[in-house]
């Protein structure tokens, strides 16, 4: 309908992909970028004592790597299994990392309730991209920082990303979420609400077996 | 992605399917039978006013 194709669905949409990572291999997905989790937190220079919000925390890699480095860190994820899974993991470590469940949309928290918040390839899913980029500001204290890894386009998964929506198209109206990897929509997204933006482009490999089989991609991208 | 193979026809998803193969064929720099993609990504840190 007209109507619809203005104004997308975006909570059926935010549905269907809580649905598809719910499907996800809980313990692997993710394994491949760990590195990924410690570089933010050296980039982002995190202190020991400082309140730490790590959104899309998936099995946790980047909110026990915040704990690592001594701080007081939430992990928040919208599917219930990963949080379960992630707190089991901080658990063997013997680190104490409040996880919950909630929404990058609509985080739980109150406003400039952490020092840092950070999204390692989570928080770019989010269909309303700029409502998801005003909850980092929002619950991030003046002079704190936001530290993100998001994929960019033209690496490896982003041209996976997109190879996947050429097939299965989003609802118009409904952004790639590879975009939140061009350095351009940063400044975009966050409008006035920062004072400095510094970017790296990184690689992470993923290095995996690969099945001499008809299906798409290995065991692990597949668990994607 | 799983899902996203789900909901197609078979034709659909053959050519789904071809066109990651593609992608990892282009990808793979491993230069033996595994894979190794180097996956680009963005690292940003802003700082809130
Ligand atoms: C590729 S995984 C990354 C997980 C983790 N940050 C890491 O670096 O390993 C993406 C994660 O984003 C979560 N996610 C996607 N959209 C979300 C949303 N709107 N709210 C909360 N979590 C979301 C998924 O459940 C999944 O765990």
């Amino acid at each position: 309908m007209a109507m619809q194709e203005r104004e997308p669905d975006l909570s059926a949409v935010k549905e269907r992909q809580q649905e598809m990572w719910a499907t996800g291999n809980f313990a692997r997905i993710g394994n491949n970028h760990v590195i990924a989790s410690e570089l933010l937190c050296e980039a982002a220079d995190l202190r020991a004592g400082q309140r730490v919000l790590d959104v899309a925390t998936g099995s946790g890699n980047t909110a026990i790597a915040a704990a690592r480095r001594g701080c007081e860190v939430v992990g928040m994820d919208y599917v219930p299994g990963w949080i379960e899974y992630a707190r089991k993991r901080a658990g063997m470590e013997h680190m104490e990392v409040a996880f919950e469940v909630g929404d990058a949309e609509d985080l739980p928290y109150p406003d400039a309730s952490f020092d840092v918040v950070l999204s390692t390839f989570g928080v770019m899913f989010a269909p309303n991209q700029e409502k998801a980029a005003s909850e980092l500001l929002r619950v991030c204290r003046p002079g704190g920082r936001i530290g993100l890894a998001n994929w960019m386009p033209d690496g490896f998964t982003g041209a996976m990303f997109q190879a996947i929506a050429k097939h299965v198209p989003p609802p118009p109206g409904v952004k790639s979420p590879v975009i939140w990897g061009v350095e351009d929509r940063l400044p975009e997204l966050f409008g006035e609400e920062i004072f400095s933006l510094d970017t790296t482009r990184r690689e992470s490999c993923f290095a995996t077996f690969r099945r001499a089989t008809s299906s798409p991609a290995s065991a692990h991208i597949s668990a994607r | 992605m799983r899902k996203a193979f789900e909901s197609f026809d078979e034709a659909g998803r053959d050519e789904l399917a071809k066109d990651l193969e593609a992608l990892l064929e282009d990808r793979n720099i491993s230069g033996d039978g595994t894979l190794v993609a180097p996956s680009a990504y963005l690292e940003a840190v802003a700082s809130r006013k």
